[in-house]
């Protein structure tokens, strides 16, 4: 009863989506998003005329007067600084507009860009002072807040009169303050350009991709040859340009220059930023982010004020936000990597038929034997990993290791060794295509070609994404098996699409079909993904009917049939299910049937876990990577079987001298040669009454031609 | 209402009630190889307890009771019952044992052979069922400690898992059968393992609960050192008026986690094989059904020595006082795990590996 719920929650809730909703970017702004939306719920439930038209409107030219100069202390603080001289920028600017229009009498298109010229100029001085002369942000833009401010103070007092006295003769200036299009004031339409443009500009340009490189580290960006100094000036300018334009929109609606504009501005416009999540520390932050913050602390205090809550309790309450913002901000930044991968990690209920008896002396085919302590071994501490093994029409033994070699080992006595190719990553499965072209899974990277003469060649590293995912699949983070069709395309396995190739444990630990196998043809050299769902793809090996082919899926501990082509194509049948371990590379036998590895062996201990996946959520989260229930690959196995699913035959190495654990095995002129991948050895056992003439590539493409 | 919040907040944070720390093995308990290296005496699966009277060194194994005789060993006297304790005076007159957990006999030694001497009564309320420690305290007095009420003498894990606090402290009279009955001194503990009599007090092993405590000439208790990384069982005094301690199993992370999993433990015990345990064991490789830790995946043939491991050997040196003067390891890629006694004779130390079934004989 209890295991069938687990079964059905697990089947249709996809738990995993979570963490990697998680792991996306934007959802950080889902928490001032969400900020946001309560807020104005709040203010129209408290505020008996907010949703009126003139009262939005109003809100929204304040908000995006506010808002601008948010933008623009935001971009400084993503660079990594900080502005405090916004407030009396702002009134600087506003008084300039006011002087170019009321008293200088200039027309709208000269006062505006002038405007914007006194804001760059003032953005300029904190620039060089701080980005040339390296002051300290925080002193230099707190001393022109006071310069700034003392002057705008000295210049009211010389030409408020005298602004107030004249009125501009402008409809465009008019229309500026207090007109609207489509309903919504113009202020409202340059906001919303601005800060798409401005967007734009940060995450899609070069000169934006710098900015966000400075702020995430001024000393790495400087070291990567960015124009540092004179970008850290330009986001000065910038933030002087934006408080221009919400002074000017200031100045057109109006028309004041009274000795308070602009006072205590960088406090809210600070609360605004780290409210929206614009990290203090720099690097982290967004126009969205600036613009909810924004929006947030403006309703706030609107709606404070509207309760006839005093200025200081205003006050108080934006001091209360930004300080609990900044602390929730700092906190998030430092557990945010732990939060992220404890969502991540997402186990599954995970049922297997009880294993048949393996132990040594049990009366079934599977009693563990130790015939495999007779091998032969070659390359003993000259190769590290070598996952898969392969051999040439001359004998020649191929394998890859760790180090993202392919070497080869020279027959007859397999003494002799060279590099025969270098790719990288680490690669797995191999076979050889018709013209002896070695294909080989790469894990971390996708599926190599190595020519005969040893140049590399990428096939595919990708596919298309799927519709459902999450997360882009497109990418092939963990190829791991393959075999090739009689006509040239390429099957080969995926085994997880979430992890990276270490992290395969972790994936066992999830146990779902994160796994799926792949079709890449040379011909046109496409890649399709044809079978999905697949709890950690492994081995595949052709059948001999050219038609269809066999895989493993190794946390399945199961061996399944897929046709790709005929009358049944599409069509899956399982040949072996409730396998004793953990079946890895599959590869044709001489006698007609298939060798399949055991990687490792089920522990009854690990299958109940498998079963009781809070436990192991719980135990991903709690205990360390190291402490991991994990599954038994310190033994395993290489087991006969015959396409009907019969058991033949098995080869142990009951202690684990040799070989700890098998994921590969070939067969070749009467002996069979054993690859592990945490083994630093290849075995080569000699088989009874196989086959001497045997070669499995030779074979094969003899027989398809 | 305050506890379950704190419970919650320490189970969503991993700490307090939740925590599922070890202590590390620091100081004197660094980590070395040492028991490794000992001398192999003998080698059988049952070996188990080890008494010692300075000249005579005893072992048992299963029902056999054997005297170590220059290099070899002699049956001293064969029962019918599994040993699970046993216990030699110090002046040689006089040897205890525990028979299957639930009977004690005390033997006084007549020229070459041994007399039965005493007999244990039963407890009243609660029968002995898991002794597994005895001591002499003087001539004339007996300590046993009875591990759990709940599970007999080879079912220690199954108590493990099951968190018993049912072991018990026991002192008798021995040499005046009849007028003294049996007495617990102390009860309710989380398994008790090992006595030892110092000074008038007796020292114990609580060893689910990682401690060695005393109980005083007024039956307080008092720690003697209070948090070990291992599971400590039996203790032998030294020559250097120092004792030696013998830690039978190790902690780890994840056995303290699984413990903390209460539907895991019982789910195991019910449905799993007790040898396949994801739980602390005497030795562990034996088998690949058994479970292994993502750190014990061989590699390059080899088994890393700090692998996380489900056995341990480990034999620490500790002052009456409690602090800790030296240690004896076997680690992760060794064999010889599962210590459970072990004994001063004649200049050298004994030790029992109930992993590898070995007498090991360490040069002091």
């Amino acid at each position: 009863m209890r295991d069938d719920l687990l079964r059905f929650r697990y089947r249709y809730l996809p738990t995993h989506w979570f963490g990697e909703l998680l792991e996306k970017k934007w959802t950080e702004t889902a928490i001032p998003a969400i900020a946001f939306v309560l807020v104005v719920l709040a203010s129209g439930a408290l505020l008996p005329s907010f949703y009126t038209i003139t009262a939005l409107a109003d809100t929204l030219r304040q908000g995006c007067e506010v808002g601008f100069v948010v933008l623009g202390l935001g971009i400084v603080i993503i660079v990594g600084g900080i502005d405090l001289s916004v407030g009396s920028i702002f009134a600087l600017t506003n008084f300039a507009a006011l002087m170019f229009m009321h008293v200088l009498g200039w027309p709208v298109w000269a006062a505006v860009p002038g405007t914007l010229v006194v804001g760059a100029l003032l953005g300029l001085i904190n620039g060089v002072l701080i980005g040339y002369l390296k002051l300290r942000a925080f002193l230099t833009t707190l001393i022109t807040l006071i310069i700034f401010r003392s002057v705008y103070e000295i210049l009211t007092l010389k030409y408020s009169t005298a602004i107030a006295m004249s009125l501009p003769d402008s409809d465009i200036w008019d229309v500026m303050g207090s007109g609207t299009l489509l309903g919504l004031p113009y202020i409202a339409w340059a906001f919303l350009l601005i800060a798409i443009g401005t967007h734009i500009l940060l995450t899609r340009t070069r000169v934006g991709w710098h900015l966000m490189a400075v702020g995430g580290s001024r000393r790495s960006a400087y070291n990567s040859g960015l124009p540092v100094r004179s970008l850290v000036t330009l986001c000065y300018m910038g933030s002087g340009v934006f408080c221009a334009i919400g002074g000017l929109f200031f100045a057109s609606r109006l028309a004041t220059a009274g000795t308070n504009i602009g006072v205590g501005m960088e406090v809210v416009a600070l609360t605004a930023a780290v409210l929206g999540g614009i990290s203090l520390g720099g690097g982290r932050g967004s126009v969205a982010k600036a613009t909810l913050g924004a929006g947030v602390v403006l309703l706030v205090s609107n709606g404070l004020t509207a309760l006839a809550v005093p200025g200081g309790g205003t006050r108080m309450v934006l001091a209360s936000i930004l300080v609990a913002a900044a602390a929730i901000d700092v906190r998030w930044m430092k557990n945010r990597h732990r939060i992220i991968n404890k969502a991540y990690v997402s186990p599954n209920f995970h049922e297997m038929p009880p294993a048949p008896d393996c132990r040594p002396g049990a009366k079934t085919v599977w009693a563990a034997n130790d015939k495999l302590l007779q091998v032969s071994l070659i390359g003993l501490g000259q190769v590290e990993a070598p996952e898969d093994v392969i051999l040439d029409q001359d004998d020649n033994l191929y394998t890859g290791t760790r180090h993202g070699d392919i070497v080869r080992f020279f027959a007859p006595d397999y003494k002799r060794m060279e590099t025969f190719a270098h790719i990288g990553g680490q690669p797995l499965g191999m076979a050889f295509d018709k013209n002896w072209n070695l294909y080989v899974c790469v894990g971390g990277m996708g599926l190599y070609r190595v020519l005969p003469n040893g140049t590399v060649e990428m096939a595919t590293v990708q596919t298309g994404r799927s519709v459902l995912a999450v997360r882009d699949d497109s990418r092939l983070r963990l190829a791991d098996d393959l075999d090739i069709a009689d006509d040239g395309r390429v099957f080969f396995s995926e085994a997880t699409n979430r992890y990276d190739m270490h992290d395969w444990p972790v994936d066992g630990l999830e146990g779902r079909g994160n796994g799926r196998i792949l079709c890449y043809d040379p011909r046109d050299g496409t890649t399709q993904t044809v079978l999905r769902g697949l709890i950690f793809a492994n081995g595949i090996s052709m059948h001999q009917d050219g038609e269809s082919l066999f895989f493993a899926e190794t946390w399945g501990c199961t061996v399944k049939r897929f046709w790709f082509d005929g009358p049944r194509k599409g069509a899956v049948e399982t040949i072996l299910e409730g396998l004793p371990g953990y079946p890895d590379n599959i590869n044709l036998a001489s006698d007609g049937n298939y060798w399949l590895a055991l990687a490792g062996m089920r522990a009854p201990a690990y299958d109940l876990a498998m079963r009781m996946p809070g436990f192991r959520r719980r135990m991903a989260n709690q205990v360390p990577q190291d402490e991991w229930l994990c599954p038994n690959i310190n033994a395993g196995c290489v087991v006969k079987f015959s396409e009907t699913g019969q058991i033949l035959e098995t080869l142990w190495d009951i202690d684990g001298v040799n070989h700890p654990l098998l994921t590969s095995m070939r067969e070749h002129k009467g002996k069979l040669f054993l690859g592990g991948i945490s083994n630093n050895r290849i075995g080569c056992y000699e088989l009874k009454d196989a086959d001497t003439t045997f070669s499995q590539y030779e074979h094969r493409w003899k027989k398809a031609s | 209402m305050i506890n379950i919040g704190r419970k919650f907040l320490d189970r969503a944070l991993g700490r307090g009630s939740a925590s599922i720390a070890v202590p590390v093995m620091d100081g004197a308990l660094h980590p070395n190889g040492k028991l490794d290296h000992a001398q192999i005496v003998a080698v059988d699966r049952s070996f188990d307890g080890l008494a010692s009277d300075g000249n005579t060194l005893w072992i048992t194994s299963g029902a056999k009771l054997f005297r170590l005789d220059g290099r070899s060993l002699v049956a001293d006297i064969v029962f019918d019952e599994v040993i699970t304790a046993i216990a030699a005076s110090s002046d040689g007159r006089h040897l205890a044992v525990a028979l299957g957990g639930s009977s004690i006999q005390v033997f006084e030694r007549q020229q070459d052979r041994w007399r039965l001497a005493a007999t244990m009564p039963e407890l009243l309320q609660h029968p002995a069922r898991h002794i597994n420690g005895l001591c002499f305290d003087g001539d004339t007095t007996l300590l046993a400690t009875d591990g759990s009420l709940a599970r007999p003498y080879d079912e220690w894990c199954h108590d493990l898992l099951e968190l018993g606090e049912t072991g018990r402290v026991i002192r008798w009279r021995f040499a005046d059968a009849t007028a003294h009955a049996p007495t617990v001194i102390a009860s309710g503990l989380k398994y008790a393992y090992g006595p030892l009599a110092v000074n008038g007090s007796v020292l114990y092993s609580e060893s689910w609960r990682h401690r060695v405590r005393a109980i005083g000439e007024n039956l307080e208790l008092r720690d003697v050192t209070p948090e070990l990384p291992a599971y400590p069982s039996r203790m032998s005094p030294a020559t250097d008026g120092n004792i030696w301690l013998t830690c039978f199993i190790r902690r780890t992370q994840m056995v303290e986690f699984i413990l903390k999993e209460r539907e895991y433990c019982r789910r195991m015990i019910s449905e799993v094989d007790p040898r396949y345990w994801m739980a602390p064991a005497f030795s562990t490789g034996d088998s690949f059904l058994e479970p292994i830790q993502r750190a014990s995946v061989k590699q390059m043939g080899i088994l890393k020595p700090w692998a996380p491991s489900r056995s341990y050997g480990l034999v620490i040196k500790v002052a009456p006082t409690g602090r800790l003067i030296q240690s004896i390891h076997s680690l992760a890629d060794g064999k010889n795990h599962g210590i459970t006694a072990a004994a001063e004779n004649q200049g050298a130390l004994y030790m029992v590996s109930r992993g590898a079934g070995r007498l090991l004989k360490i040069e002091l």
